[in-house]
This record gives C-alpha cells, sequence and structure tokens, in this order.
C-alpha cells in the first residue's frame, strides 16, 4: 500500500511570500543535496536498560569470565547458549535473544562498549535520543530523527517526522519537521481521524475571522510570523482528515499483517508487534520519512525477573524489529535508503545482585540496520568484566591506543552518512565504517 | 445560535476588541497591553484564558492595568492557582505512581474482578478450590457454619479436581467499600471476613494463602482489579506529595517546610491504602510493597470515594515530600532520590566527565568515590544518598526502624549467608545489608553484615542515616542553594527560557530576596509576574 501524498500541494494554497518567508529562515544543514530516492529512518528505543550478555555483547559460558556472573543456569534454556555469526567478513558471538535478527546479519552494524556515561535512566534516554550528551537529564540539541527528517526533501511528506512514546526534539531545523508525538501506538487513529463534531457555520466564521484578525507580535530577531507555521500545520492536519487514514492502522482489518507482527490484540499499544506495524504503516502510506518509538519497555529487572523478563522481552522485541526490517527490505533489499538503529539507554551489569537481577551499567551496544555503514562489529568491551575499553576508531578493534567510543560517535557517524552537518556532536564521524 | 456557543463567541469577540490594542505593543517594548498582561497572567496562574468577564472588567476600567493586578489577586487565591502550584511540582518532582513504576497496587489479600458478574480473586481460587481460575457456582450461598465460614455446596472428587468440579460455594452479596450503596455479588470464600487465618494471624495483613483469610468487611482487605479500579489509589498517591506543596505556599509557609514537614495528606482513596492494603505481616518481608508502619502515622477512616484531602500527622523522621510514598516509589534507590533532589531543587545534576568515564583500569575500586571517572559525581552522591538510608527501596515504601536495621552493629545473618558458601541470605539481607552475595569482596570485608546504606560513609557522615533528608537543607549555605535553584526554576518556567549570563545578578538579588521573605513562594511568584523579563517583549 502506497499513497504518494505530498505537502507541496497544499503549499499552494498559501501565499508564496508567506511560504518563502516561514521557511525561509531554516537552512537545511546539509553539505549535500538530498537525493532523489526517500531515506527512511527508524530509531526504536528498548526502555529500561537492556542486558547486553543476553543477545549483543555475550560470554560463551565455557570461558568463565572472571568478573561477570554469567547466570548461565539461572535462565530458561532457550536463553542460554550464545551461537557465532558470520557477517561482514568477521564472526561474532551473538546472544540468543537475537536470533530473529539472523537473517537480517548482512546489513547490521553492531557497535559495543559504548560508554553511556550514565547509569540513571532520564539520562540516557535523553542521550540516546540526541546522541548528544545531556545536561543532567535535560536533552542537548535535536533528537536524531529530527535531524534525520530535515535530511530529506520534507516537503514530500503530510507527517515528516513522527515519535511514539517518546519526546522528540526540534531546536535547529524547519518546523515542518519537529516531531508529530503520538503518546501510544495505538494513538494514530486518533491522529488521522476528527475528535469531535464541526462547529456550526457562524460560529467557525467567527473563529476564522478571529484567527484571521489576530496575529503574533515578534521583533525583529524573529523574522518568520508563527501564523505562517501555523497555517502550514492547519493545512496540513485538514488534508490528513480528509485522506479518512483512519481504517489503514485498524490491524483487525488486515489479518495478514496481524500475523506477520505477531499481533494477538492490535488494542496492546505496549505490544512491540503493534508498535512495529504502526511505523511499516506510517512508513509505507508516504506519511513520514522519520520514526522515533518506544518498541519495548520492562527491562529494568533488578530482581530475578531478570531471568524470566529480560530474555523474553528482549526476544520479542528483536522479532518486532526483525519482521519490521523484512518489510523495508521488500522495497529496499540492502536497507540502502534506510536507516534503522536499536538501542536502549544502557546495559546491566555484569554481576547478579542479591536479589537475582542486575543492576544498572554503561558500557552499552548498539545496533543499526543500514544507515549506509558498512556493517559488522565495531568495538568491544572487556572480555573479563563487561568494563570499557579504548577502540582504534578505524578498525574498530580494541587499542591502547584509541579511545573509548561514545553516543556521539554514532550520531556524528549516522547524520554524516546522510549529508548532514555534524559539528554539534564534537566528534569525528567512525568514516572508515560508512560505505 | 446554539447556547453552547456563546462562550466561544464570547471570547472571539473579546479577543477582537482587544486587536487593536495589540498593534501597539509589539516588539521591542517593556509596555505591555493590559488584556495581554491579562491573558498571560491567566494562563500561568490558572491554566486558562480570562473568563469574559474578565476580558470587560479590564476594558471598561479607567485604570485597566490596575484592573488587571486586582484580577491577578483573585487568581492567586483561587482554586486554579491550587492546580497550577500542584502541576508546576508534578513536573519538578516527576511524580507518578503508573503501571510502569508500581505495577499493581496490591493487597493484604488478593484482587478481585467481575467476571460473568461475580467479583472473585482468580489466584487465590487456588487456595479455595484447588486451582487458579475456577469461579464460584452462580447461585446464592446460604448455609454458613458457626464461623460464618460458607459450606460448600458440592465438593469434587481430587486435588485435581479429575473427573469433578472445583466448584463448591456459591455467592453471596456485598456492599463493597468503593460504592457501598451497591450490592454486589462475591464468592463467598473470597468474601469471608474472618479476622484471623489458619496460622493465627491477622486476616489485615498480607497472608494471602490462607484459606480462612477472605476480602473481609464490605471487601476491605482486596483490591479491585478493574480498568479502573487502582486508578483512584495511583492518582491519589502520587498527588500526595503536590498537597504538601499546595498545602505549605496556600498558607504562605516557608518553601523549605516541604521538605521538612511531618504533615502530609490523605483522601478517600488514598487513607484506605494506608489503613487497609500497605500492612505487613512481616517486616522483613520483601514481596510487595509493605510497612507504611501502623504507628507512624493515624491515618483517618475517610469514604473511598472521598475526594477531600485531609492532614495527617507522620511521626519524626519524615522529611515533607521527599519520603512520600510517591517519591520513594517513583525514585526506587537511594541514589536516585538523592539525584532527583540535587537536579530539582539545587539545580545542581551529577553530570559525568566531558571526555567520558575512562577505560576500565585493571583493577577498579569497589569504592565509586574513588574510581577514576566516577569519583567525581559519587564524592557527593554517596554522603547524599545516606540521608535515605532508613526508607526502604526497590519499589517498597515505609521507614526501617532502629529494630530492623542497625548501623553501627553487623547483623550475624547477612554477614554470614552466602549461596554458594553457606545459608541462603533472606531477601531483606540482600535488599538492604553487604552480603558476600551482593557486594565486591573489598567492601564485604570492610563492612559485611552492615547496612548497604552505610557503606564508605565518613563517621560524620553516617549522621545523614538517622536524620534523613531534612538535614539536606539544615544549613544556611543549602538553603541559599535551595533558594536560588527555587527562583531558577519558577523563572525558566514563566519566561519560558533558560536562565542566561545575563541573568546572574538578577538572579542573585531575587535569590535575597526569597530568603529576606522567609522562603516565600507566593511572594516570588508575584516578584517575577512584576518583573520586566514577564512584562517585556524583546
Amino acid at each position: 500500500m502506497s499513497l504518494r501524498t505530498t505537502r507541496r500541494s497544499l503549499l499552494v494554497g498559501i501565499p508564496a511570500t508567506l511560504a518563502a518567508a516561514g521557511l525561509g529562515r531554516y537552512a537545511r544543514p546539509l553539505y549535500a543535496e538530498p537525493g532523489d530516492t526517500p531515506h527512511r529512518f527508524v530509531s526504536l528505543y528498548f526502555n529500561g536498560a537492556w542486558d547486553v550478555l543476553l543477545g549483543l555483547d555475550p560470554r560463551d559460558p565455557g570461558s568463565n569470565p572472571t568478573g561477570i556472573d554469567l547466570g548461565t543456569d539461572r535462565l530458561p534454556a532457550a536463553f542460554r547458549t550464545p551461537t557465532p555469526w558470520s557477517f561482514a567478513g568477521q564472526e561474532a558471538l551473538i546472544g540468543p535473544t537475537m536470533d530473529p535478527l539472523f537473517e537480517h546479519r548482512d546489513v547490521m552494524t553492531l557497535f559495543r562498549g559504548v560508554n553511556m556515561n550514565t547509569v540513571a535512566h532520564p539520562t540516557g534516554r535523553a542521550y540516546v535520543n540526541t546522541w548528544l550528551p545531556p545536561a543532567g537529564v535535560v536533552p542537548k540539541g535535536d533528537s536524531l530523527g529530527t535531524r534525520m527528517a530535515a535530511a530529506t526533501n520534507y516537503d514530500d511528506f503530510l507527517l515528516p517526522n513522527v515519535s511514539i512514546g517518546v519526546p522528540s526534539f526540534n531546536l535547529s531545523y524547519s518546523p515542518a519537521v519537529t516531531g508529530i508525538g503520538l503518546g501510544r501506538a495505538t494513538d494514530a487513529t486518533d491522529l488521522l481521524q476528527p475528535l469531535g463534531d464541526s462547529l456550526d457555520l457562524e460560529t467557525a466564521a467567527l473563529l476564522a475571522d478571529a484567527r484571521d484578525a489576530s496575529r503574533s507580535c515578534v521583533g525583529a530577531g524573529h523574522s518568520n510570523p508563527p501564523s505562517v507555521a501555523v497555517e502550514i500545520a492547519r493545512e496540513r492536519v485538514q488534508q490528513l482528515l480528509g485522506m479518512d487514514l483512519g481504517p489503514a492502522f485498524d490491524f483487525d482489518l488486515d489479518e495478514a499483517l496481524l500475523t506477520r507482527y505477531g499481533i494477538e490484540n492490535a488494542a496492546v499499544s505496549t505490544d512491540p508487534g503493534v508498535v512495529a506495524a504502526t511505523i511499516w504503516r506510517l512508513l509505507d502510506l508516504g506519511l513520514t520519512t522519520s520514526v522515533t518509538a518506544q518498541l519495548q519497555r520492562g527491562l529494568d529487572t533488578h530482581d530475578n525477573r531478570w531471568e524470566t523478563d529480560q530474555p523474553q522481552l528482549q526476544q520479542e522485541g528483536f522479532a518486532a524489529v526483525a519482521t519490521l526490517l523484512a518489510d523495508l527490505r521488500t522495497t529496499d533489499p540492502n536497507l540502502e535508503n534506510t536507516t534503522v538503529v536499536v538501542h536502549s539507554e544502557f546495559a546491566r551489569t555484569p554481576t547478579i545482585n542479591g536479589r537475582g537481577g542486575r543492576d544498572h551499567w554503561f558500557a552499552n551496544s548498539i545496533l543499526v540496520f543500514g544507515g549506509g555503514l558498512t556493517g559488522g562489529v565495531f568495538g568491544a568491551s572487556v572480555p573479563d568484566t563487561l568494563g570499557l575499553t579504548n577502540v582504534d576508531l578505524d578498525s574498530g578493534l580494541p587499542s591502547e591506543d584509541g579511545e573509548v567510543i561514545r553516543p556521539e560517535h554514532i550520531g556524528a557517524t549516522l547524520a554524516h552518512a546522510r549529508g548532514l552537518e555534524i559539528d554539534e556532536f564534537r566528534v569525528d564521524p567512525l568514516t572508515n565504517w560508512i560505505a | 445560535m446554539y447556547a453552547s456557543t456563546l462562550p466561544a463567541l464570547a471570547l472571539v469577540t473579546a479577543f477582537l476588541a482587544a486587536a487593536p490594542a495589540l498593534a501597539d505593543e509589539c516588539a521591542p517594548t517593556d509596555t505591555i497591553d493590559p488584556l495581554r498582561l491579562l491573558r498571560q497572567t491567566s494562563l500561568d496562574l490558572r491554566g486558562s484564558v480570562p473568563t469574559f468577564d474578565e476580558y470587560e472588567r479590564v476594558q471598561s476600567a479607567p485604570d485597566r492595568s490596575a484592573e488587571v493586578d486586582a484580577i491577578v489577586e483573585e487568581m492567586f487565591a483561587g482554586d486554579d492557582y491550587r492546580r497550577t502550584i500542584r502541576d508546576y511540582h508534578r513536573d519538578l518532582l516527576w511524580s507518578t505512581v503508573n503501571e510502569a513504576i508500581l505495577a499493581e497496587i496490591p493487597s493484604p489479600q488478593a484482587r478481585i474482578r467481575p467476571i460473568a458478574g461475580i467479583w472473585q480473586a482468580t489466584n487465590k481460587a487456588r487456595t479455595y478450590r484447588g486451582a487458579a481460575g475456577v469461579a464460584c457456582l452462580d447461585q446464592q450461598q446460604t448455609d454458613f457454619d458457626a464461623e460464618g465460614r460458607p459450606i460448600p455446596i458440592q465438593t469434587y472428587s481430587g486435588p485435581e479436581c479429575a473427573g469433578g468440579t472445583c466448584q463448591q460455594e456459591g455467592w453471596v452479596l456485598v456492599n463493597p467499600y468503593w460504592d457501598p450503596t451497591t450490592e454486589v455479588q462475591v464468592c463467598a470464600f473470597d468474601a469471608q471476613a474472618l479476622e484471623f487465618g489458619e496460622n493465627g494471624l491477622s486476616c489485615d495483613e498480607y497472608s494471602v494463602n490462607d484459606e480462612r483469610c477472605g476480602c473481609g468487611p464490605n471487601l476491605l482487605r482486596c483490591g479491585r482489579f478493574t480498568a479502573d479500579g487502582d486508578v483512584a489509589a495511583r492518582e491519589g498517591l502520587a498527588e500526595e506529595p503536590l498537597k504538601i506543596f499546595e498545602w505549605v505556599i496556600t498558607e504562605d509557609r516557608s518553601y523549605l517546610e516541604a521538605f521538612t514537614t511531618q504533615t502530609s495528606f490523605v483522601n478517600g482513596a488514598t487513607a484506605h491504602y494506608y489503613n487497609w492494603q500497605s500492612g505487613a505481616q512481616d517486616p522483613e518481608r520483601q514481596n510487595g510493597i509493605v510497612s507504611y508502619d501502623p504507628a507512624f502515622a493515624e491515618i483517618p477512616e475517610l469514604e473511598f470515594g472521598a475526594d477531600e484531602w485531609v492532614p495527617v500527622e507522620r511521626e519524626g523522621g519524615h522529611s515533607g515530600v521527599l519520603t512520600t510514598f510517591a517519591f520513594l516509589i517513583r525514585f526506587a534507590s537511594n541514589r536516585a532520590r538523592a539525584n532527583r533532589f540535587y537536579t530539582a531543587f539545587y539545580c545542581d545534576p551529577f553530570v559525568p566527565p566531558e571526555d567520558g568515564i575512562p577505560a576500565e583500569e585493571g583493577e577498579p575500586p569497589a569504592n565509586l568515590r574513588e574510581r577514576n571517572g566516577c569519583d567525581g559525581c559519587h564524592e557527593v552522591l554517596e554522603p547524599a544518598a545516606a540521608h535515605w538510608g532508613r526508607f526502604r527501596t526497590n519499589g517498597t515504601f515505609g521507614l526501617l526502624r532502629q529494630e530492623l536495621v542497625d548501623f553501627e552493629t553487623p547483623r550475624e545473618d547477612c554477614a554470614a549467608c552466602s549461596e554458594e558458601d553457606g545459608p541462603t541470605c533472606s531477601g531483606f539481607c540482600q535488599a538492604y545489608y553487604t552480603t558476600a552475595d551482593n557486594s565486591h569482596p573489598d567492601e564485604f570485608a570492610e563492612f559485611g553484615g552492615l547496612p548497604q546504606a552505610a557503606s564508605w560513609l565518613s563517621n560524620e557522615e553516617r549522621g545523614a542515616l538517622e536524620t534523613g533528608p531534612r538535614a539536606l537543607l539544615d544549613e544556611p549555605d543549602e538553603q541559599r542553594r535551595i533558594a536560588q535553584c527555587t527562583v531558577r526554576n519558577l523563572a525558566t518556567h514563566l519566561y519560558g527560557r533558560e536562565m542566561e549570563t545575563s541573568d546572574l545578578a538578577w538572579l542573585d538579588e531575587q535569590t535575597e530576596a526569597l530568603l529576606a521573605s522567609d522562603f516565600s513562594f507566593n511572594t516570588l511568584f508575584r516578584t517575577l509576574m512584576a518583573d520586566p523579563r514577564y512584562r517585556a517583549i524583546d
């Protein structure tokens, strides 16, 4: 299903001078012009901090790492044994929770030993939203999803940038790419249909008069009347509501999609399958080019739910990622025009605490599919302790002369690969890892 | 024209009438149009636009600015301002008890739900009827024994109900606590009201597997497991610290009292929670929310649906909002509690080194106050977190009294336990004490058997364990930090921007003024609204 809906057409109704004034203030911070093929960006967040030892950065149970309690005997049998995966000319041990992603390893780049610099949830969440160091718990800069939307021909999309269950920030770019926030995936239906009865004509006319007579008083330093942005937004909403897209997000009408995403109850907004299916629908309909979403939650397993919930929730989340990737690859087999980032705010401790769970740990791992990267494993954690270690930024291999990789390295690399200026990240991109 | 459209049209008319005046106040200017000021203050103080009558009052007043000031004073006295205070502090405290924070509000017996019109505890059916999810019979229970327990109408043939049915008793009619005027059908075993269980312990405390213990009179001991069943309790518990702020501010008490007072507030739903659902059979139990020590506060009996909030006096040991249920549950570890306090009320968040935590050393010290890259924050964070050392952690709530936790003498069972080498550690030892299983060998060697909260503290810092969080603001320099942060928070909120370098001298002036006003939040609010920063358009 594809509706190539463009926002350019609706701009026709706006006086050209106003449109120009409204958009002119925001230069596109690109060093390259966006290509003709739309690029899709998806950022998927696992809330609560995942245990990388179960999936992204496991250890061989027979290796007996001195500083790691693998807790193998406590885990269900299906989650005990990692397997070696070959991809991008490398072989890496991958934990069983990631099994659903095996078929997509050819487009996968796995960053290990990423220093999150925090073990506080809100700080970590802020970090993986903007991929810039937050100030305390306050995010700094733009959301990566906003940057990515800004790197596209965003006028071609009614909802260029959508966030589901996570905040979205836009300090630097056109209001057109400010994230449209959905509290939950199932709110998409509400977004796409009128919320109530129309006003009677007389009231509507008076309100329209009042709207036209009003204007915000802004100074010379603010060259663009907000009324332009408001007018654009109003037109977008009216066009959206006129498209009758509500049924497209009623998944009960699409048995094949329910099956594909393993959805048992389409009303359960926290089901990663529902979230992933919503993302796919938004992208497939051509409504958006960038979606940032909380895909899975419940991973903050400080107690013995670590044994059961942690592997189960990880696997369910990765299964939803795998289905979404499969859908995305139907039109972009090698994800040359697609970036999918999968992350959590940090990792969990290598030792098991007194309550049978794992606490917060800053040495994280992060997954990228496509994104213009070469694929393979970049970086490492200390084999015996899951600690941070220096990495050569060219080879991605451990090196005493290297440095510890941080989220901004990944943010800068993904942004650079999309042709965006990256000064704000204050680190060099990992250019050797850009295809 | 429909009557319902009149308010909207009135506002439109008022707005159109005001429109010509807007032409005079385009930036930059330090004079704000009174109508615009009215709208701005109304939104900030009440969260809504002015009424038609208020617009009319200003329009027709000989001194329009003075009229706005008069209306603003009325706003300060109104209920909407109280809500604004609560909303503002909800943002600062992140006060919520939603399902992501606390999966369920537990209850001493069970949570019951209506299935086919009959209220029942599906899990506890295992105790009464041999298997979970087995309902009672759909007929009224009429026969009871001398104790008032239902006599089974039919029995089953085996413990697994093989070849038979586990259904035994019928239902009885009960007026539930959440709607005492209505009778509902409740499975008779679930509705039992005996005082003591099989084990001789009170059924008012947690003993969910005792077949003699039911939901009690009016089902008081059971939670209501429906879509909106525990919303009232969740929302009420989250609101409790906000009511403390509201009380402090509307009575124009020192803002510091919000962090030191023993006074708190309950409404019907929270009083029910504290009276009926938070008791602990075993204070060392680790499952569920335990131990709002009954002697810790005298909670009045209120109707469950009572919206009114009434004050309760807590025993010494509390620290205002910082030891309320919502704060302790929302921030489950002592470090998280200290972190939120430093961030929200000192405006001093813990920030890692600019270049990040360095690569791991060969043998990093167990003490985070000494570990390279961690020391910068933890040198301050550890003694700050110790202020909550006597409060429960990890999703439980309440005070750890002296008889439970002694910071001076190692507890032998916790020092000796180890899953590998000795007796299994109790959940209580593992949660609160330094054991061989939950600590670094160096930490265990030095602090084994002592509460975790006491580790790596100097003798002087250990005083915080007993004084509680209120000791974070008992020194003049700490109060000055809070004053400056309070000004900064409110100014950022009202002016819609971060404070800048050029604001620093002004910030100091306002800090001094707040201190001189005995921490009057209302005075600060009025001052910041009168400031050119609020009224100018740049």
